[in-house]
């Protein structure tokens, strides 16, 4: 009988052993239970992940059912018959929030801080993968002339550059409206320069300063005045330019754009003389300004 | 139950933890999934803030679209719109299950113009003067925008069930902002037309531009977008940049982005809408004055509104390119 109790005791102290070793092995770690948690993140973030593709994928196909009555298939939406054609400003729907202009801080005026300023704007960089350029020529700054239109687009000076690809071709020409007053720009257009542009060779202005002045001395017999510097120059154009029966839309001058400048000198003789991009030499009463609204 | 408790203590916490880190996923920063039908919409994470993505045409295929540019003539902007559409739109077909990437028919500018002048009468009848052409409800100098509707329609593939290819002139009464973002729904992941392009009336319908897409916050055919800037294709100019006629009249290059705000305040652009007293681009004259103005609380049929030629969802078998329809998808006035 001694026996059995000591043999049971031994079981059970046997038991207690096995349960505590067993109890020590599953014991987690510190590492292990890390390990789960990022093992349980992982499982829900791939589950929610998949769901989300999954019906990215569906609401994608939405309209894409094939066969059967064309007219049966295609969803209503955008572009439906009895359905506004947008989201604002059309009956019964709210009105359309105004124009942003983007403008952003341009607090130095020089070629080089304008350079730097247009290399970190919100444009610039959301359009760079689009048109692949890497790397802005300088700037050059275009006045405005007779600039009184209330429109932003003619009453503001402009600074143009054009920008290279990774080959060290111009692929593209900036526009920014720069207001002085309030130091600051913005977005007013993007030309592309396509590889067979002559463009895509030259760094904007496509005519220099010292060519116009060649032209105002061979043309005029003149040099430009003793400490003045030729500018570029853009004007709000008569609209009958672009009305192909008027004879106005034979005017071959330029300047009707910041990104078609033309030369302003001023002659030895004190007066004004435009350089137009045709290489001919002008006088204010040639260049066909708009009277009224451009 | 020692170790089922240690397990489940830590599983939970990462659930926990998983949960709360999906709500401040943006659903924005994933790469747009495309179906194999709906391509060459552009996104991209730029280094920027507020930053705007591109929504449109595959730019590749729009090179290809407008090679042939310049217009061949003076008056032949719609032709030459017609004619990048077209090839855009069978070049997207032969990607998408077609078996072609162009037309089985001449399609140059000369050969569409014909067709222009041959067919196409609106079942009102045919505009007089001007061009003179059959598909023309007015007396347009050039191609109006029936005509045009007309051309965008039958040159493009046959529409299926799941590459519709139907064709309206829509006009919008309100203004150039609202019509600038109601033509941007065109572009994006959610269109029947996958990113074609379109073509709209400028300068009060002196001349058409192609627009290919926008810059925008957010994709512009789920509505609420921001917009940033548009992208158009000039047809005065050819694929290196040089005018017709040696004028540079309303872009500098082809391909131009323009921002809204240039957009929306340039007379060359939609600073004015169509103007048929500029002696170019009258209301339409059919004998039997389906589309004549007046109408009732509605003066004008194309005057002073914003008018383009677009693909939708409206079927040829509901109302076909003869009818233009207005902002709200309605039929636009008529007698």
């Amino acid at each position: 009988m001694a026996h059995s109790y000591k043999q049971s005791r031994q079981n059970a102290r046997s038991i207690d052993r096995n349960k505590q070793l067993f109890l020590e092995q599953q014991k987690s770690s510190p590492r292990q239970t890390v390990l789960s948690a990022i093992l349980s993140i992982g499982a829900v973030l791939a589950i929610v992940l998949g769901f989300t593709f999954i019906s990215a994928v569906a609401r994608t196909n939405s309209t894409q059912t094939a066969s059967g009555n064309p007219s049966a298939t295609i969803t209503s939406g955008y572009g439906s018959l009895n359905y506004p054609k947008g989201w604002c400003g059309n009956a019964g729907q709210a009105a359309c929030p105004p124009i942003d202009p983007g403008w952003f801080s341009a607090l130095a005026d020089t070629p080089a801080a304008i350079a730097s300023t247009i290399a970190r704007s919100n444009v610039f960089n959301s359009m760079r993968d689009q048109y692949r350029y890497t790397s802005l020529d300088v700037p050059a700054l275009v006045h405005a002339m007779f600039a009184h239109t209330g429109i932003s687009y003619y009453d503001n000076d402009h600074w143009v550059v054009s920008v290279l690809n990774a080959s060290g071709q111009r692929c593209g020409i900036f526009d920014f409206i720069y207001d002085r007053v309030n130091h600051r720009m913005a977005f007013s257009s993007y030309g592309v320069i396509t590889p067979t542009d002559p463009h895509a060779k030259l760094a904007f202005p496509y005519t220099s300063s010292a060519t116009a002045s060649s032209l105002l001395r061979r043309q005029r017999n003149l040099a430009i005045m003793p400490n003045s510097q030729a500018e570029l120059v853009f004007f709000p154009i008569n609209p009958s330019f672009r009305n192909l029966n008027s004879p106005t839309h034979l005017w071959s001058g330029g300047g009707d754009s910041p990104m078609n400048p033309i030369w302003l000198l001023k002659g030895a003789n004190g007066q004004d003389y435009f350089v137009g991009v045709d290489q001919r030499v002008y006088v204010q009463t040639d260049l066909p300004i708009a009277q009224g609204r451009p | 139950m020692l170790f089922l408790r240690s397990r489940a203590m830590a599983t939970i916490l990462g659930i926990v933890l998983a949960l709360a880190i999906v709500q401040f996923w943006s659903y924005d920063n994933l790469p747009v999934v495309q179906a194999a039908s709906n391509t060459h919409q552009q996104t991209q994470i730029p280094n920027c803030y507020p930053c705007y993505s591109f929504y449109g045409s595959y730019t590749p295929w729009m090179n290809t679209a407008t090679s042939d540019w310049f217009e061949q003539q003076s008056n032949w902007c719609g032709v030459a719109n017609i004619r990048a559409i077209q090839r855009y739109d069978w070049i997207y077909w032969g990607n998408n299950g077609g078996n072609s990437t162009t037309p089985g028919w001449d399609n140059s500018q000369s050969a569409i113009f014909n067709r222009l002048s041959t067919s196409g009468q609106s079942p009102w009848g045919r505009g007089s003067g001007g061009a003179n052409l059959v598909s023309n409800i007015s007396g347009d100098f050039g191609t109006d925008p029936h005509s045009i509707a007309y051309g965008a329609w039958y040159e493009t593939p046959v529409s299926t069930g799941s590459q519709p290819y139907y064709f309206h002139n829509w006009i919008y009464k309100t203004s150039a902002l609202t019509a600038t973002e109601d033509i941007s729904t065109d572009f994006g992941a959610n269109t029947v037309s996958h990113n074609d392009p379109i073509s709209a009336t400028i300068d009060g319908g002196f001349h058409s531009f192609i627009i290919s897409g926008f810059y925008a916050s957010s994709d512009p055919s789920q509505g609420g977008a921001a917009l940033n800037s548009i992208v158009t294709w000039d047809p005065w100019l050819n694929s290196s940049n040089q005018a017709r006629d040696g004028h540079y009249y309303y872009n500098t290059t082809q391909e131009e982005v323009w921002s809204i705000s240039n957009w929306t305040t340039l007379t060359k652009f939609w600073g004015q809408g169509y103007n048929t007293n500029n002696g170019s681009d009258p209301e339409p004259n059919t004998p039997n004055h389906y589309y004549v103005p007046p109408f009732p609380n509605y003066p004008h049929h194309w005057d002073t509104y914003f008018v383009t030629i677009e693909q939708d969802r409206i079927p040829n078998n509901t109302y076909s390119y003869d009818y233009a329809i207005d902002e709200n998808g309605h039929l636009a006035p008529h007698n």
